[in-house]
């Protein structure tokens, strides 16, 4: 398989159609990334890739060697297909959380990541609407999508219960220099892209590291069943850095002291989450190690969310834990938006955190 | 090109409420070369004429609507955003995370802005706002106030037939008129053919009122989008999609023409169905009829889903219905008969 590079490697990843549970295609091309220029390749039973890079440098224990754990999720948000209608519509579940106001007229690919079909979500036309549609979302469970076919019969030649479906969202540079990303599962996906580039480099470093590492790309993270737990069990890390998305709301009509943090402003480092209080010593020595190298990070001033962390941090006996996160606006939608810049930042911050940490 | 090429291209043009002159240029060279004139009257309607070489021809009307809903910018923001207000009535639940064209000084790419926000309300289009990645003093140079903003035009084909995309209300009805005239050789034409792109329908039905004043056309075809029937909106009596063209029946638009372009459509077994409109049919119809000196006038509609949404549907076989539709229309004889001068 052709290997990519930068942007293109994040267009890719963009547009994979990898929801939770579905992830196969999106990890096959994960592996084809990375197979050629890392030490070890695993595949767990919960689906996350496993990619070693051994250490071999001055302090490297070879009998019990320390070991490092970075997972970034490889899957998205996205739908399931639970029914057929008469009519030739078809019923959705969400998979993952997504909110109803961002559904109705979109785009989406129904099927799996080797065949599907077109459809949009169907929305009654404005002049058919009632006040109360026009001013309230309306729930999922009342949307259905519209693949063209005009009974339950041509329906079903095309799509059958229980397959999946993602926005049908392509990948757009925009704005100033297009300096701006757009695209689907946009800041998660470039977060795991980061982690391809940053296995890229550390194959041909000059310097080894004293320790091994272990990046998982897992499945699941977006429904609160962590394959990076999973991923944990398994690598038995002394260390685990989680690599996310983290939703930015850096809009004119937010207080300023209600947003958590902004594009162009860094990595984002999260203090806690909804489930846990992440390693400060950890984020104490990120920062450090991000100023020396002029990287720009930004605490995020909100505690929202559930990531891979916390499963991590809580697996065996414990694991000390924190998360890198690329901030993006509009998350969980067809369109989220990120920075090319903090893109760069996060991959060079992990490559120096890797290269100057210490045990 | 196909039928299928001329409304993905067509649709594709930008044509919001009171922009229509900014696809003048993309008019002339997608449809002018099947018509023997084209002009821009005072108010914005584009008009092909195609002649039929006979003197004292009768003079027939093919109105389409050329506008189209959309939004204008009212704000800057700090961290380039724009504020918007809708023209025409737009569909505010499609809006959240969907993606725009800004036509300013240069074309602009936008998204609206989906910051999540408490409840299930959905916030009004004048509180949206349209991530643009240009600084606040960029976009004072790029967007002035008052530029238009139009949905980006992404086209999917569905199966069986479909169409998903933006703005087939009304200009897909305007490539089933050009193909449709386009068929039919001059000499077999009933009269001179007037295709009329109109203005501010969306707004008002400005344009076909201006039009038909100025024209005096001895009788009207006037094509627009109808809702096809969809689940939840049972209520409603709307026509099923596939059931070819909608022929309005409605107090606003004349009995017999009614009547005789339905014969004309089953003499060449085009398939149609009566979509009953009783007093008004939100269309350029209502106005048309009594233009100038009265016009009879005669609504025919593609049933659409999702209509003023980014995302509209549309069956093939209904648009090549409707083109074949106009094009036994303006050959009619019979009716240039009754309603010719």
């Amino acid at each position: 398989m052709k290997k990519y590079y930068g942007l293109d490697l994040i267009r890719e990843m963009s547009c994979a159609f990898a929801p939770s549970g579905c992830e196969d295609g999106l990890r096959d091309f994960v592996r084809a990334q990375v197979e050629d220029t890392c030490d070890g390749l695993t595949e767990d039973k919960a689906g996350n890739l496993l990619v070693r890079i051994k250490g071999r440098g001055v302090g490297y224990d070879a009998d019990k060697p320390a070991r490092l754990l970075i997972a970034s999720h490889m899957d998205e948000v996205g739908f399931m297909i639970k029914e057929i209608t008469p009519e030739g519509y078809l019923k959705f579940s969400v998979v993952g959380q997504i909110d109803p106001r961002v559904l109705c007229g979109r785009h989406l690919r129904i099927g799996d990541e080797t065949h599907a079909v077109k459809g949009v979500i169907a929305t009654k036309a404005i002049h058919l609407q009632t006040a109360e549609e026009r001013t309230h979302a309306t729930p999922a469970g009342k949307m259905y999508v519209d693949i063209g076919a005009k009974n339950a019969d041509e329906a079903s030649k095309l799509v059958s219960v229980g397959d999946y479906a993602v926005f049908d969202s392509d990948f757009v540079t925009f704005g100033k220099d297009d300096r701006f990303m757009k695209g689907k599962a946009l800041n998660s996906r470039a977060a795991a892209a980061a982690l391809i580039e940053v296995i890229r480099d550390l194959h041909g470093a000059a310097t080894a590291l004293p320790f091994d590492v272990y990046f998982a790309f897992t499945t699941c993270g977006e429904i609160g069943i962590k394959g990076a737990a999973v991923a944990a069990n398994t690598v038995k890390p002394s260390l685990c850095i989680t690599v996310e998305g983290t939703e930015a709301n850096d809009l004119p009509d937010v207080g300023a002291s209600s947003v958590v943090c902004r594009l162009g402003d860094g990595v984002v480092l999260p203090l806690a989450d909804q489930g846990t209080l992440f390693d400060a010593g950890m984020i104490r020595a990120t920062v450090s190690a991000a100023e020396l190298a002029g990287a720009k990070t930004q605490i995020r001033r909100g505690i929202s969310g559930w990531g891979e962390a916390a499963a991590v941090q809580q697996s065996m006996a414990g694991v000390r834990t924190m998360e890198l996160a690329l901030p993006g606006r509009y998350a969980r939608t067809a369109s989220v938006v990120a920075l090319r810049e903090d893109y760069v930042t996060l991959r060079e911050l992990l490559k120096n955190l890797l290269r100057d940490w210490k045990f | 090109m196909t039928l299928k090429e001329l409304i993905v291209s067509l649709c594709g043009l930008m044509t919001v409420s009171g922009s229509e002159r900014s696809a003048t240029a993309g008019l002339q060279e997608l449809i002018g070369g099947a018509f023997d004139e084209m002009r821009v009257d005072a108010v914005g309607n584009h008009l092909f004429i195609k002649r039929c070489g006979r003197k004292d021809a009768p003079l027939i009307l093919v109105d389409t609507h050329l506008d189209e809903i959309g939004m204008m910018v009212t704000g800057i923001k700090e961290g380039g955003f724009l504020s918007v207000i809708n023209i025409g009535g737009v569909d505010t639940r499609i809006l959240p995370a969907g993606e725009v064209v800004i036509y300013g000084k240069e074309k602009l790419y936008g998204v609206v802005a989906a910051q999540p926000c408490a409840g299930d309300s959905l916030k009004p289009i004048h509180e949206m706002l349209i991530d643009t990645g240009y600084s606040k003093e960029e976009l004072e140079e790029l967007v002035p106030l008052g530029t238009p903003v139009g949905f980006r035009p992404v086209y999917d084909e569905l199966a069986g037939g479909r169409l998903a995309g933006k703005a087939f209300d009304d200009k897909a009805c305007g490539a089933c008129a050009v193909f449709g005239i386009d068929a039919v050789p001059a000499h077999e034409l009933a009269g001179d053919v007037c295709f009329l792109f109109s203005t501010f329908e969306e707004t008002g039905m400005l344009g076909a009122r201006v039009a038909g004043f100025g024209l005096a056309p001895d009788y009207a075809l006037v094509m627009d989008v109808t809702h096809a029937k969809v689940p939840e909106a049972e209520e409603y009596t709307l026509s099923p999609m596939g059931s070819g063209i909608s022929v309005c029946a409605s107090a606003v638009t004349n009995r017999r023409l009614t009547r005789m372009s339905q014969e004309v459509l089953r003499a060449q077994k085009i398939p149609f169905m009566v979509d009953v409109c009783a007093t008004g049919t939100g269309t350029n119809a209502n106005v048309l009829g009594l233009a100038g000196e009265g016009i009879p006038t005669v609504l025919w509609s593609l049933p659409i889903k999702s209509m003023h949404s980014a995302a509209e549907v549309l069956f093939m076989d209904d648009a090549k219905a409707l083109a074949q539709g106009v094009r036994a229309f303006v050959r009619s004889k019979e009716i240039a008969e009754v309603f010719g001068k």
